[in-house]
């Protein structure tokens, strides 16, 4: 079994590091209207997280279509600089792979880059913490319990803090036989 | 389930690789093959759905193409070359067709299995040839992982399948239980539901949470009672006879016992083969000629606990041992009245008076009941070497094998046994007239002579003494 890792490997990755490139460069046509663009470092750097991210998950990928699926969804979002372009895809690259192991792969690549593209637009308002930490935490335990509606996130704040403060007094001064 | 991990066609890549035999080029064309086979793979097992799936179920999904591929291949030496000129989807596909065509056979093999089914209360074995195949021959197409076998197989077989997964284990599981089958079958019901009892008993289980191989606990009972003259088809061994054989198999050489039990085995197939020819049913060896060798590899699992037993004196827990002297034995002799003291005496004193050897041997037959009796007469020394010979020859076949019980050698194996005095430590009274029987025997004709010892050895096994006031007996003395 000595070249079976060298066989295994190069059929998981018949695309070459430059053809890759070239495919992210080439989103920039599309992505400049947004006033957004990837330097050739930045795409090199973004090709290395996809490799180190989806060893860190323990994943393969065929092809490289996740990062142009997340540029393409992504990049028109208002909340989106230049500045931190690069950076943000980083994330949601990393952050996608994690999710698809803490969802069991129950969700599908286009359906999760949904689920992420309608949470950071909405209830994160291009937070990428409250977008990692709470909206995909909360659907993933939902995906786990086996929650049809797992897209469906219930506000934490359902529970009204008058209703959980007033619960707290009332432990706080219950005076039991004082009364 | 034992794995193989190394597909055949990895293995060959590596061997060739390494020796200089496999091109660089031809390599990278092999993977360039396998990653667009692998691409689909996945694309199948994600529904499309998904490019990225964990690393271990790529690396299964691999292993099923390969396993496939391995399909294909033959263990010829040409492999190398077939696999490095054809095109790996035409392998892959060839296989694939291969895989079919033996998973329609595998089911009919199922089939054959649950046709020579055994009547026995073993749950295990009930179940996994009932349900425990269900799932696998539900679906004949190839599953996207085909080296593993959806299968619910409780029952262990008397040698596990080596090294093989997926359709392949299934192909040998189904092989060695149907020559189980048909293996168990030559022994009667009854004494097989006996043992399947005993050993439950021994276990503290029920009969049906056994989860005892039925082939391995049928060898061990035949084999021995090979071993110790009993037929094979009763299965039973008492404690007494497991105790002199423990005896005996102690004063064997440890490196002669493979030897001995090899031909106890060989004994054992040979009979069961004579008795399905005498029944018209066929010939077990000839018509599975896989079943020899098969069972031979019985030898092997069964020797270390037999050894090991010999030297801790507990060969009884290696076997299914019948409470001593229960109903189950034969009974071929059942012994009359013995005479008083008084009576004895007075029958020696006519013996002693008769004028001649048949007189006396007329006297002896009419007045004797009892074999303890006759050999206190006989170790008195009131009969003459020409009376003892006259005696002897009018006695049958099964009276002298009762006679000569004593004279039989200590060989283990029933068959090998034969009459011998050099093992003897006797009075002298009574090593005067065995001498004279032996004598007797030996220059008797062979087949009158192999018949009492027919019934020495099997007067040893049987379990009461003969009924020597009964006339159909005596009436010939």
């Amino acid at each position: 079994m000595e070249h079976f890792p060298i066989l295994f490997s190069a059929a998981l990755n018949p695309v070459s590091p430059q053809a890759v490139l070239k495919d992210l460069l080439k989103t920039n046509e599309r992505t400049a209207a947004y006033g957004l663009t990837l330097t050739p470092a930045a795409a090199v750097q973004l090709i290395e997280t996809r490799r180190i991210a989806l060893s860190d998950c323990g994943r393969v990928e065929i092809g490289s279509d996740t990062i142009l699926k997340l540029i393409d969804a992504f990049s028109p979002s208002a909340y989106l600089q230049q500045s931190e372009y690069a950076d943000t895809l980083q994330e949601l690259l990393e952050t996608f792979y994690y999710m698809k192991n803490e969802t069991l792969d129950e969700v599908s690549d286009d359906e999760l880059i949904q689920y992420m593209k309608d949470y950071f637009e909405s209830r994160c308002r291009g937070s990428l913490e409250l977008l990692q930490h709470r909206d995909l935490e909360q659907m993933a335990r939902n995906v786990r319990f086996g929650d049809p509606s797992y897209g469906e996130i219930i506000d934490p704040d359902a529970h009204s803090l008058d209703t959980y403060f007033q619960e707290d007094y009332d432990d706080f001064y219950d005076l039991g036989d004082w009364e | 389930m034992n794995k193989k991990e190394t597909p055949q066609a990895i293995t060959l890549l590596e061997k060739n690789l390494s020796n200089g035999n496999l091109q660089e080029e031809e390599l990278i064309h092999f993977q360039t093959e396998l990653a667009e086979l692998l691409r689909r793979q996945i694309l199948a097992y994600t529904r499309g759905e998904s490019n990225s799936i964990k690393t271990e179920v790529a690396q299964n999904l691999l292993q099923s193409i390969l396993y496939v591929v391995d399909l294909s291949l033959s263990s010829e030496d040409n492999d190398l070359k077939l696999l490095v000129s054809s095109s790996l989807p035409d392998l892959y596909g060839k296989g694939m067709a291969i895989y079919q065509e033996r998973k329609a056979a595998a089911k009919n093999l199922l089939q054959q299995v649950k046709e020579t089914k055994l009547e026995i209360p073993i749950k295990a074995y009930t179940l996994t040839i009932e349900t425990g195949f269900e799932n696998f021959f539900l679906h004949m197409e190839i599953p996207l992982f085909a080296q593993e076998a959806d299968v619910d197989i409780d029952y262990p077989l008397l040698q596990n399948v080596p090294e093989e997964n997926g359709l392949l284990y299934v192909e040998n599981y189904l092989h060695r239980l149907l020559l189980e089958n048909r293996f168990c079958s030559c022994f009667p019901q009854s004494a097989v539901d006996k043992l399947t009892l005993g050993w439950a008993k021994t276990y503290h289980l029920s009969a049906a949470d056994l989860m005892t191989n039925l082939t391995e606990m049928i060898l061990r009972n035949a084999v021995f009672c090979v071993l110790v003259g009993r037929s094979p088809f009763e299965l039973y061994l008492t404690a007494s006879e497991c105790d002199s054989l423990e005896k005996k198999l102690q004063s064997i050489p440890e490196e002669e016992l493979p030897a001995l039990l090899e031909k106890a085995l060989a004994f054992l197939l040979k009979t069961i083969d004579q008795e399905m020819i005498s029944t018209g049913h066929g010939n077990l060896i000839k018509e599975i000629p896989d079943l020899v060798p098969y069972l031979n590899g019985f030898i092997d699992t069964f020797l270390p606990g037999l050894k090991s037993s010999l030297k801790n004196h507990s060969l009884k827990g290696q076997l299914w041992v019948s409470e001593p002297l229960s109903s189950t034995g034969e009974t071929v002799f059942i012994d009359g009245h013995s005479l008083s003291d008084e009576e004895l005496r007075l029958l020696l004193s006519d013996l002693q008076d008769c004028e001649n050897s048949e007189r006396k041997t007329e006297l002896f037959i009419s007045k004797t009941n009892n074999i303890e009796d006759a050999m206190v007469l006989l170790d008195t020394g009131v009969f003459t070497p020409a009376d003892l010979e006259y005696l002897f020859s009018r006695l049958s076949s099964a009276e002298l094998g009762l006679l000569s019980v004593s004279l039989l050698d200590p060989a283990p194996m029933a068959e090998e046994r034969d009459f011998s005095l050099s093992h003897l430590e006797l009075p002298d009274e009574r090593m005067y007239w065995v001498s004279i029987l032996f004598d007797f025997l030996t220059e008797s004709e062979t087949p009158f002579r192999d018949e009492v010892l027919r019934h020495a050895v099997s007067f040893i096994h049987s379990n009461v003494f003969l009924d020597s006031s009964d006339p159909s007996f005596y009436n010939e003395l």
